[in-house]
């Protein structure tokens, strides 16, 4: 079986992991810290033109319906969040708005500020009326600490039954495993409960950690904690990785390469001054003046090496390859195809 | 340090076990002590709540700018002078008498001169004497003849956890001399070999790395999870959390991998005796997480583990006591 090494564990490198090991590779995941996926809205913007039945298998699970086409939801401040795919409990149906909103915060935690985003709501039209559980969460505590066991859920239904909105706009809270808790609490109280589409928090997460955990079912062995020190790059290909985790650095031989390292944070490209470098000093980067352009060169996928010769079994997706630009709110659906784009020239080689 | 560089994303309150906890209430959370306080004049009165963090290093896992929290906190433990709390005064008193946390009752001292050390730690020395019989027998079996000195005292990381620098140094120096005597120091405490490793600057092996390679056996049935300590995965090495499963596996043991395997069991960082209602609340969380995977119990490498975990009343061993030399 081939080997091969993703470095990377965000979107990009946990979708190409999976259709790898889908296609019969043994594959290795190295990858430390939060991923910009896991920071994202957790939905995705817009309907991928590439590889949509592949992306809906792999977001597939059974703790957390999707809901796509056309959808439409409320962020955390009461605006309007368009989207093509996102939990079922963030958004509507194109055309679908509820007429009337409870806006339902935890307390004085900032997760969701009831009387903005009601305002907001009333200004679009939508009835809206704030609403406060009187249940005080610190507010660096995530919100789900408050909310672990099933009479801390009773306790909010109780709560929320006595509003009489059409729908319950809630905080973003629940965990990948406690999402079935919404449709719950939706079936208790009777009313439509929605979660406010917000960044840096649960829905970013859940997707992180769903996309990871679809990773290692198929079969992906997930190395955390760790980062590729080195690269031994000879006769045109990639053999052998350096893993450095904690003090201990263990070779790994290879077959293939796929850098799925994302833009610059702290193990992806690094910033040398305006510019921008390869940490692994084996790749050809585009250091774009504008450096939501730059990352790594490819001819087709392909990296290239410092010399300007194309590196045989070595591709890089998502964020840290160069490119024409980058979208607002689209990285999501770049860092998936850009994946699907790698796995395809990986396999075609 | 590096606490410039943080982006306020959030993944570290979201990372940590003490905040997500339902007594946790009280942290002020890794962001404000480990960010926060260090930059900010006014945000570094926290006073004891400060000491509400087991050090586990979850935080510093998570964020994404490579900021090192758990040293953060630290330093700001050393440089408060807060009051001490009653069981870290205990603890202190113990020290300052008998050069450990807790009262030593392990009998079975051997001090023949060998070149290598095994150090069990206070906690295999008082609370676990059955998990250090058991560790030191393996090891003799494996080949490794070994001293058990008594001269050698608690290795100061649980001072150094509630700011106690001093006394820490001091023990630090003891200890040097001890430790002179002998080619290797072989631990199973994660907490003692970090602190061996990052204070003393010597190469402390914890036990797994130790009978990694080894033919081993073990007489267990049943299924078993893991409880993989904070300090051996995210302070040694995390390749010790693999070493740990494949150790097992080739022994024999049903290994069941669960998601929450790796998260902290509130035993360190002085939680343990400084506000021990949090460390119970963490340690029955994660029995509860055992529970649901349906598991006859969990095996782990470290002592305070072992004994947080067990006060729940789930079976916990140590590899010292899960496994034995194939023969």
């Amino acid at each position: 079986m081939s080997r091969v090494l993703v470095i990377g564990n965000g979107a990009a490198g946990a979708f190409s992991a999976w259709l790898l090991a889908k296609g019969g590779w043994e594959v290795t995941l190295v990858g430390r810290g939060t991923s910009s996926t896991a920071l994202s809205t957790g939905c995705l913007r817009s309907a991928p033109k590439l590889c949509r039945d592949e992306i809906l298998e792999f977001l597939g699970n059974d703790d957390l319906p999707w809901a796509t086409d056309g959808r439409e939801g409320i962020s955390r401040i009461g605006t309007s969040y368009r989207c093509w795919m996102s939990p079922s409990h963030s958004t509507w149906n194109d055309g679908g708005a509820p007429k009337s909103v409870a806006v339902a915060g935890i307390g004085e935690h900032p997760s969701l500020p009831v009387r903005t985003t009601a305002a907001m709501l009333n200004r679009r039209g939508i009835k809206a009326i704030p609403f406060i559980m009187p249940v005080q969460v610190p507010p660096e505590a995530p919100l789900s600490s408050r909310f672990r066991d099933e009479e801390a859920w009773e306790v909010m239904a109780a709560e929320l039954e006595q509003l009489s909105a059409e729908a319950i706009l809630l905080p973003a809270m629940v965990s990948l495993r406690d999402y079935c808790r919404l449709d719950q609490l939706e079936r208790r109280c009777g009313r439509e409960i929605l979660e406010a589409v917000t960044p840096l928090g649960a829905p970013g997460l859940r997707l992180a950690d769903l996309m990871l955990s679809k990773a290692k079912e198929a079969g992906v062995t997930v190395w955390d904690g760790r980062k590729v020190i080195d690269l031994d790059v000879s006769n045109g290909a990639v053999r052998e990785a350096k893993v450095l985790g904690g003090s201990e650095v263990r070779l790994v031989a290879l077959d293939a390469l796929v850098v799925a390292t994302g833009g610059p944070l702290v193990d992806g490209l690094n910033i040398d001054g305006r510019e921008l470098t390869d940490p692994f000093g084996r790749f050809q980067v585009t250091g774009h003046e504008d450096a939501l352009r730059g990352g790594y060169d490819n001819r087709n996928g392909r990296l290239v090496s410092s010399d300007g010769q194309v590196i045989v079994n070595a591709v890089g997706a998502g964020d840290c390859l160069s490119s024409k630009g980058r979208e607002y709110g689209h990285g999501l659906n770049q860092a998936l195809e850009s994946a699907y784009r790698a796995v395809q020239t990986l396999e075609g080689s | 340090m590096n606490e410039d560089r943080c982006v306020k994303c959030g993944s570290c309150l979201r990372a940590c076990p003490v905040l997500n906890d339902p007594s946790g209430g009280l942290f002020p959370g890794p962001r404000t002590i480990g960010v926060d306080a260090p930059r900010f004049l006014e945000k570094r009165n926290v006073g004891q709540n400060a000491l509400r963090c087991t050090m586990c290093h979850a935080c510093e896992w998570a964020c994404p700018s490579g900021i090192t929290l758990t040293r953060s906190m630290l330093k700001l433990r050393s440089d408060a002078s807060a009051e001490r709390l009653p069981g870290h005064r205990r603890m202190m008193e113990y020290i300052s008498d008998f050069g450990r946390t807790v009262s030593t009752e392990f009998q079975g001292w051997r001090e023949e001169g060998h070149r290598t050390l095994y150090f069990p730690g206070c906690i295999g020395l008082g609370r676990l004497t059955g998990l250090t019989s058991a560790v030191s027998s393996l090891l003799t079996s494996i080949g490794i003849p070994h001293d058990i000195s008594r001269e050698a005292l608690c290795c100061g990381s649980p001072l150094l956890k509630i700011g106690e620098a001093e006394m820490a140094e001091d023990l630090r120096k003891r200890n040097l001399e001890v430790f002179s005597r002998y080619d290797r120091v072989i631990t199973s405490c994660p907490g003692c070999t970090y602190q061996l490793r990052e204070f003393y600057g010597i190469e402390a092996e914890h036990a797994i790395e130790v009978l990694k390679g080894s033919e081993l056996r073990s007489k267990l049935g049943g299924r078993w999870a893991l409880q993989i300590p904070c300090h051996l995965k995210r302070g040694l090495s995390p390749w010790t959390a693999e070493d740990l499963a494949a150790v097992l596996e080739g022994a024999g043991v049903n290994v069941v991998r669960t998601s929450g395997e790796d998260a902290c069991c509130g035993g360190g960082g002085g939680l343990l005796s400084g506000f021990p209602e949090t460390s119970g609340s963490l340690a029955r969380g994660k029995v509860e997480m055992y529970r649901r995977a349906g598991v006859d119990g969990v095996i782990t490498a470290c002592p305070f583990c072992s004994l947080n975990l067990g006060r729940e009343g789930i079976m916990v061993l140590d590899i010292g006591e899960a496994l034995a030399l194939k023969r």
